[in-house]
């Protein structure tokens, strides 16, 4: 109150606001004695703050027996991946940053482009909101650095990361509208690539670098000459039969449908699209012939392990649960009572048995549901075990998405004219989608953290390592506290800086506001 | 032909499973409930290695389930209420500290909490093992012979109650009491109506249980008295009081610590939900701090809350499956065992998912109960 009342003491203070700075007392005295009740309990509070973080300080500093985890500290990032091949790792790393580096760039410049177009300023997101989400990564990270690691190379991959990232991230958000699809197309070819050097070209690998390079087609075919985009269906459609010939086979199929697709739709007329068509279909040809040519070996997923392994098993799980999710959320809201009650019933038993009673089941007879010839491996096994799992998480959240969507927009849809389909594609599953972020940031955390449940099954992730490296002779018994906290801790951060990102989308897209 | 195509891939897993299995020689019937377990459990002594499968080893590990989640979920919601409120305090040392605890227990996987206790603070903590040659800590009254407790890294004794017999008669009279307690309740509801006097229920009836208790207490020969832990002869075993291992006190306090964290952030997000008019309204009243918790913002917090704390019971009682980690004998862990003592595992692991399914049902019915109870008061 009195502080409106005080008179500047010069003239020139009203160009200033008032000064709200606080003395340390003042401060004090507002937030910690401010009434009897809290001078009580920040005397009976403080003592006990006090020791705690003496404890703590003791436990870091001066009676830690850090060794354990100090000696150990590549074994708990990559488990017992063979280490000659430790090069595959820094490169699928190295090519990550980068990509992931594009890709911010790309969605800063598009942001940019439409706040040009439509007039509002634009507000992009400082250095310094990414720092007060991810400080507790940086922090560890450092720490771990200069606390446990004698060597220049891990210096040196943390240093490559960060600036590939940076330069990706600095060229491409200075790119035009133009170049944008070939900047998408470059991060997510990036991100296949950097799988491919890790594990190798074969299995569906051609399949994701072909989707990956849909935008970039796109783009490329729409300004091709008419003429040229029906050469090129054409193009298509004889490199599929040509191939199909070649190598017969169900799959081959596929292919062939969709090379003929885009001849007959190019001879019907439209061009552009029979190219884009055709182009798919080339390049998918072209992807994969390129694949089998550059065959360099590769570590099956079965030697992956520690740290790394936790991280790809929970995008993994992500990234495979989500069309099954979005089909099982679809499923829930059906008009069909068989579909209904189908998903209904998968969703609820999902939910309602712990992950572990599924890992123990993936463990013991997964395998033998599927009649392969050659069974597959127990990280594989954990995987799909995980997948349906967070599926049925999955489905839940975007159920809540769908339901957000206000009814009217699916009543503009019909007096638009557009089909049960469209709608759902064009107009209500992109809200939906959008409106989930924050909750599906929140399922990978969750995940993220379950995935130290592969402890049970024996699985070399981060806290399987810790009890590996406990049973050699050489670190038995002692240490048990601190690689405990090292593996908390290294959960912890990437949990709650993901959860603070998420916070943060969702007070930037306006979830629950709108 | 979704349908179709859903249940012709279901018949094709289920056939290539018994194809299979068959063919390996691992049967999948239930037949296999009748057979002895082949193993016992120290705790246990009525579970032994001749127990059948059905119904001991359910019993069993189902109970266990039960009693860890009962346990953790009552220190849930003690600590976690405790923390919600103190991170809505004005306090800015309480605030920090209640907002610490929470960023630093829900971001870590409470499987490693639970190994936490179970390593770093038991097996190989600081507290001396339980074996003839190294006898566990025995806390003593200061001048006492009886233990108060007994601590070690393997297992705790703490008092309990034991009966002397006669308990019959006492809880007849107990009923009788409780007869008393409604009746009084009832005439000092009757008070205030009639003459506007404050009814001061609960201290007239609690006075009256906690005074008529005692006397039918004694007057049936004390049925019930302490009994105190003692070690063994044998140095092997904890006599009298109540023998409790350290895998029940890890899995029970790393989740109810766990859980914890999450109770208090829905604490403190519906107290922060009961919209700022209401408070301001009840400051308007001339309602005390205290007045304007209890009678404005709790009731309304506490219908909020609701809904997301038996969710979160009911994620708690799903993790008490990790008792697995330090070996505690709940429902997973004894069906791992079997399995891993040559049982098959298809049908122990189905039943064993049918038993968790259990589990969330009867949560699922509880939130029912619950809401519509809530919303009958409600509105």
């Amino acid at each position: 109150m009195t502080d409106f009342m005080t008179t500047p003491a010069s003239s020139e203070d009203f160009s200033k606001p008032p000064d709200s700075s606080q003395s340390a007392t003042q401060w004090a005295k507002r937030n910690l004695f401010n009434s009897p009740l809290n001078t009580v309990i920040t005397l009976l509070f403080a003592p006990i703050a006090a020791y705690l973080l003496y404890r703590l300080f003791r436990f870091v500093f001066i009676t830690g027996q850090w060794e354990p985890v100090a000696r150990n500290l590549e074994n708990f990032m990559i488990g017992q991946y063979p280490r000659e091949e430790r090069w595959r790792i820094v490169a699928q790393l190295l090519i990550l940053a980068g990509s992931f580096g594009v890709l911010m760039g790309a969605m800063r410049s598009s942001a940019r482009d439409t706040a040009e177009e439509t007039g509002e300023p634009f507000e992009p997101t400082s250095w310094r909101t990414y720092l007060s989400s991810f400080w507790a990564v940086g922090a560890f990270l450092l720490l771990i650095l200069v606390a446990f690691v004698d060597t220049i190379g891990p210096w040196l991959l943390t240093g490559g990361v960060f600036a590939l990232g940076l330069v990706g991230w600095a060229v491409a958000s200075r790119i035009t509208a133009g170049l944008r699809p070939f900047a998408y197309s470059l991060a997510a070819v990036g991100a296949c690539a950097s799988f491919q050097v890790l594990s190798g070209t074969g299995g569906w690998a051609w399949l994701y670098t072909t989707v990956a390079l849909l935008p970039a087609l796109n783009s490329l075919v729409g300004r091709l000459p008419r003429a040229t985009a029906a050469g090129v269906a054409g193009a298509g459609a004889l490199a599929s039969v040509v191939a199909f010939g070649l190598r017969p086979g169900l799959l081959m199929l596929v292919p062939v449908a969709i090379g003929l697709y885009a001849a007959f739709i190019a001879y019907r007329g439209d061009r552009i699209d029979g190219g884009r068509a055709g182009a798919i279909v080339l390049v998918g040809i072209a992807v994969f012939l390129l694949n089998g040519a550059i065959d360099h070996g590769g570590i099956d997923w079965k030697e992956w392990g520690g740290f790394h392994l936790n991280l790809v098993a929970t995008v993994g799980g992500v990234v495979l649960a989500f069309p099954l999710g979005v089909l099982l959320a679809l499923g829930r809201r059906s008009d069909l009572p068989a579909v209904r009650m189908l998903s209904v019933g998968y969703i609820e038993f999902f939910r309602g048995a712990p992950l572990i009673t599924f890992l123990l089941a993936a463990q013991f007879f997964l395998g033998f549901f599927l009649n392969t010839a050659n069974p597959l491996s127990l990280v594989t096994r954990a995987i799909v075990a995980v997948t349906l799992f967070s599926a049925a998480y999955i489905a839940e959240i975007i159920r809540g998405g769908l339901q957000s969507v206000p009814s009217g927009q699916i009543e503009a849809g019909q007096a638009q004219g557009l089909s049960q389909a469209k709608i759902m594609r064009l107009i209500v599953l992109p809200q939906a989608l959008r409106a989930v972020i924050p909750a599906m940031v929140g399922q990978f955390i969750s995940l993220f953290k379950d995935t130290s449940l592969f402890s049970i099954i024996a699985l070399p992730e981060f806290l399987e390592v810790r009890g590996q490296i406990h049973a050699q002779a050489e670190f038995r018994g002692f240490g048990i506290a601190e690689s405990l906290t090292f593996v908390a801790v290294g959960f912890a951060v990437v949990a709650f800086s993901m959860s603070r990102e998420s916070q943060r989308l969702e007070k930037r897209l306006g979830v629950g506001q709108r | 032909m979704v349908v179709v195509g859903v249940f012709g891939t279901l018949y094709w897993l289920i056939n290539n499973l018994i194809t299979n299995l068959d063919a390996s020689g691992i049967p999948i019937d239930f037949g296999v409930f009748d057979q002895p377990t082949n193993f016992s459990i120290r705790d246990d002594p009525g579970f032994d290695d001749r127990s059948p499968l059905f119904p001991n080893l359910l019993w069993v590990g189902i109970k266990n389930t039960a009693v860890s989640a009962v346990f953790g979920i009552f220190l849930a919601i003690t600590l976690g209420t405790l923390i919600g409120i103190g991170r809505l305090s004005s306090n800015w040392l309480v605030s920090k500290l209640s907002q610490l605890y929470v960023e630093a227990i829900r971001n870590v996987p409470p499987i490693i909490l639970i190994a936490f206790f179970g390593f770093a603070v038991f097996t190989f903590g600081p507290l001396p093992p339980f074996n003839p040659s190294s006898p566990p800590t025995q806390l003593k009254f200061p001048g006492a012979d009886s233990n108060l407790l007994i601590l070690s890294n393997d297992r705790w004794g703490v008092p309990s109650i034991a009966t002397t017999g006669g308990t019959g008669l006492f809880w007849i009279l107990m009923l009788l009491v409780l007869a008393a307690v409604v009746a009084v309740w009832r005439w000092r509801t009757k008070v205030n109506l009639d003459t506007g006097q404050p009814h001061r229920r609960v201290l007239y009836s609690f006075g009256t249980l906690l005074g008529l208790g005692i006397v039918a207490f004694v007057a049936t020969g004390t049925p019930y008295r302490m009994s105190w832990p003692a070690v063994s002869e044998s140095g092997r075993l904890i006599e009298g009081g109540f023998a409790t291992n350290a895998g029940w006190i890890s899995l029970t306090v790393a989740l109810g610590l766990y859980t914890a964290s999450h109770v208090a952030e829905i604490v403190r997000g519906s107290i922060q939900a009961v919209a700022k008019g209401q408070s301001e309204a009840s400051n308007a009243l001339a309602l005390s701090g205290f007045q304007r918790y209890r009678f404005v913002v709790l009731p309304q917090a506490l219908r909020i809350a609701i809904p997301p704390m038996i969710n979160q019971f009911l994620n708690l009682t799903k993790n008490t499956s990790l008792g697995v980690v330090v070996a505690y004998p709940e429902i997973t862990q004894l069906i791992r065992t079997a399995i891993g003592n040559g049982k098959p595992a298809v049908p122990l692991l189905a039943v064993l998912m049918v038993i968790y399914l259990g589990f969330s049902f009867f949560w699922s019915i509880i939130l029912n109960i619950v809401n519509r109870r809530f919303q009958l008061v409600g509105r």
